[in-house]
């Protein structure tokens, strides 16, 4: 009934490197969604993946990269949950340091949320944005909008503007969509432009002056803890909002026909995505919502998957992350969804503060650890290698499954595609120092923590970004 | 006869309205603009919201006709020291009132006064619900330009859901046999629109292909009273408002009034030579002269029999 509208383009930008021709001998190509796994050569050429094959006769002119002989070669990282803190927050993170801590983890993209001083709110800001990135990142960088105007949760901001500056996708983040009306509005605004509203969870006359967990730890340690109801009451009241508008756009348009008949352009793209998801009770929500066919993914970040409330009482400032580390049952919930897609990705929310914002008693420290450049070693050493998840899921949930939900092409081991991958030695194990840390910030929940899996390369459009000597 | 919806009303009814307004359009050249048709009979116009096009035209129209016209507005009468519709209504009926038209914030207002009075009740807007006699003046304005009214494409944009011209222009056109879309943001959509089968459209891309272009009012109390529907005028204006660019050769304008110039179009679109709007007023008089006729025609006939 309803014309489909085809959206405005998404907009993904970095700076133009000389496109190298670069071979790899001897790797192990792995990417699961594209039905990939096998040792064999890799011929870089052209911004692209030139070929694929065994004892490939090496044209002249091209660089043999025999160091990484042996290492696996995955589609690259995309991260749909970062702070690039540009603008206005630059002696924190800016495009470039944020791009830097990018490649060094083994991303070849990541999106910037629109929490920003000021916030990314209007078209022109997220364009300049996007300006910067074109300069000086190394990696792909897209740019959240936000939802309403200033991030305030009242007023919708100019999201028609936004998403033609090319926003991946809109978002409070940092914040709540609270107000309901709003959510339904802006859901019902976005309708034909392809873009997801990424949500940000938070009852905040729940989490109040919250520091963590409210739990056996926050009782113990003495610290005002934040319920699970703040994530769960919200997720459970916006899940309803999205089966509603959902509902709508299925009857009013063809776009939500073919969604809900798992076809057509419409299909695998949310409506809404779930941020930073912390509760095993979330999980159950989830899953019931995907059981009825919701338009809906979420994420988790590698904290959540990995650490708990117990290790707050090192009253490490590092720890301190909004929504709080959980309890061990809900870290293994998360983990088990993670594994079996009922989450649908990961994200690091890679979350810079500078050492006066978290050198401070706990209670005063700001929300938040950086991620980027740890995010594939923590979650391979402590999920993949003693058997909790597979690598398969693990290289989906980092680089296909984001890809999918904000609307843009996957990062893919395919001859002609473009090169957007990295290269990791598998075996390497290591103590996660400020030293690798690439961003402004050092501000790591991981410090200190052993890891295995080491990016030694990062190629973003067919030039190396990040490179790494390998340990013998 | 009451004029309440559009619905009201058949093709054979609006055919007939088009055939009066052609003798009325025809008295207002004349030098002494005026005909005995309602000498004696009592039009009271209820104004309760502020209005300068309808209530002048219903107020002209009834003295071309003789009628004696009487109007009462909302902020100047007993409504203002919070007397109740149903009573101003008893209240009127006292008087033998032989036409009550009704202008009211409320949807259903001028459906509900018909249960009070023995006069024929003419909608003349009630708050987002209908407006039947803009619907006719515009299908009059269209017949004029067109000639035939079946086969014409419009497209109806803007601010649907708070738009009681919408709900009486869609049906009354598409009665018409003139195919109507919708074109507008999905938030000024009405809910469960699909229920009306009318294309809609989210960009004005869905006008290249149209004959005439009706502008609705963007109800700017929607915007700054904080409700959020629309992030803003300047948004608003920018994709969904009509320029000179956006308007094919050809394609014609209409707009009910009163018109946010920099909103709905920019400020000399209104005036362009494919701008009807002025030519909608103008039918508007002859078109409200032939419904106020028809209001009564069943007891004048009745009385000349």
């Amino acid at each position: 009934m309803i014309s489909p509208t085809s959206g405005p383009a998404l907009r993904l930008a970095c700076r133009s490197l000389p496109q190298e021709r670069l071979l790899l001998p001897s790797v192990h190509l792995f990417d699961p969604a594209h039905h990939v796994d096998r040792i064999a050569d890799l011929l870089i050429e052209g911004g692209t993946i030139a070929k694929m094959g065994d004892g490939m006769a090496v044209p002249s002119g091209v660089e043999i990269l025999n160091e990484f002989r042996g290492c696996w070669v995955f589609p690259g990282f995309v991260d749909m949950h970062t702070h690039l803190r540009t603008p206005g927050q630059e002696y924190k993170e800016d495009v470039v340091s944020a791009s830097r801590a990018a490649a060094a983890g083994g991303f070849v993209a990541v999106v910037g949320m629109a929490n920003t001083d000021p916030p990314v709110d209007v078209g022109p800001l997220a364009s300049w944005v996007l300006d910067q990135a074109a300069v000086g990142s190394e990696v792909l960088v897209g740019q959240v909008g936000a939802v309403s105007h200033g991030v305030q949760g009242e007023h919708m901001a100019e999201l028609r503007e936004l998403c033609e500056a090319g926003v991946a996708a809109l978002s409070d983040d940092g914040r709540p969509v609270n107000n309901a009306d709003l959510l339904l509005q802006a859901l019902r605004y976005l309708r034909g432009t392809g873009r997801p509203v990424l949500l940000h969870l938070e009852d905040r006359s729940l989490s109040a002056t919250g520091v963590m967990h409210e739990g056996r730890w926050s009782a113990r340690l003495g610290l005002r803890g934040i319920p699970t109801a703040a994530e769960t009451g919200p997720l459970a009241r916006d899940l309803e909002i999205v089966a509603y508008a959902a509902r709508e756009e299925e009857r009013q348009t063809d776009e939500g026909h073919e969604r809900s008949n798992g076809g057509g352009e419409g299909s695998g793209r949310p409506l809404v995505h779930f941020q930073h998801l912390s509760c095993a009770e979330s999980v159950g929500l989830i899953r019931a919502a995907k059981g009825q066919g919701l338009p809906i993914s979420c994420e988790v970040t590698p904290h959540h998957l990995v650490l708990t409330d117990e290790a707050v009482q090192s009253f490490d400032q590092n720890l301190k992350i909004n929504p709080p580390l959980r309890c061990e049952e809900a870290r293994r919930a998360l983990v088990a969804a993670l594994a079996d897609g009922t989450i649908d990705c990961v994200g690091t929310d890679h979350a810079p503060h500078a050492p006066h914002e978290k050198e401070v008693p706990f209670a005063d420290a700001l929300f938040g650890t950086v991620g980027l450049e740890t995010a594939f070693a923590v979650l391979y050493g402590t999920l993949v290698v003693p058997g909790d998840l597979s690598l398969d899921r693990l290289i989906d949930a980092m680089s296909t499954t984001p890809s999918r939900v904000l609307g843009m092409e996957a990062p893919r081991l395919e001859v002609g595609a473009p090169a957007h991958l990295c290269v990791v030695d598998l075996d390497e194990e290591w103590t996660v120092t400020t030293a690798d840390l690439m961003g402004k910030c050092r501000n790591s929940a991981f410090l200190g923590r052993r890891v295995q899996g080491r990016v030694v390369l990062t190629v973003v459009a067919g030039a190396r970004r990040f490179s790494r000597e390998r340990k013998e | 006869m009451h004029l309440i919806s559009i619905d009201d009303l058949s093709v054979a009814d609006i055919k007939a309205l088009f055939q009066l307004s052609d003798g009325f359009l025809e008295v207002a050249a004349r030098p002494i603009k005026k005909v005995p048709t309602l000498r004696g009979r009592t039009q009271v116009n209820m104004f309760f919201e502020p209005s300068t096009r309808t209530q002048a035209s219903f107020e002209i129209a009834g003295k071309r006709l003789s009628a004696d016209v009487i109007n009462i507005k909302g902020s100047s009468s007993a409504v203002a020291k919070g007397e109740s519709l149903k009573d101003t209504i008893l209240t009127l009926e006292s008087y033998r009132p032989d036409i009550i038209v009704i202008r009211h914030a409320q949807v259903g207002a001028s459906r509900m006064a018909t249960r009070y009075t023995k006069a024929s009740v003419i909608n003349a807007g009630d708050g987002t619900g209908e407006h039947p006699t803009q619907c006719l003046l515009d299908l009059y304005s269209l017949r004029r330009t067109y000639g035939a009214l079946k086969g014409l494409k419009v497209a109806i944009v803007g601010d649907v859901v708070s738009s009681r011209v919408a709900r009486s222009n869609i049906f009354g056109f598409r009665k018409m046999g003139i195919e109507v879309r919708l074109v507008g943001p999905p938030t000024l959509m009405p809910p469960g629109i699909e229920c009306w089968d009318v294309p809609v459209h989210y960009d004005l891309e869905a006008l290249r292909d149209v004959d005439v272009i009706y502008l609705l009012r963007m109800q700017l109390e929607r915007v700054q009273g904080g409700l959020v529907a629309v992030p803003s005028l300047r948004e608003y204006s920018r994709v969904w408002g009509l320029d000179p660019y956006r308007l094919q050769p050809g394609q014609r304008v209409m707009h009910p009034g009163p018109i946010n110039r920099g909103v709905e179009m920019t400020g000399d679109l209104a005036d362009c030579e494919q701008s009807l709007i002025l030519h909608q007023v103008e039918s508007g008089l002859a078109v409200r002269m032939a419904i106020l006729y028809q209001a009564l025609a069943p007891q004048l006939e009745e009385e000349a029999a």
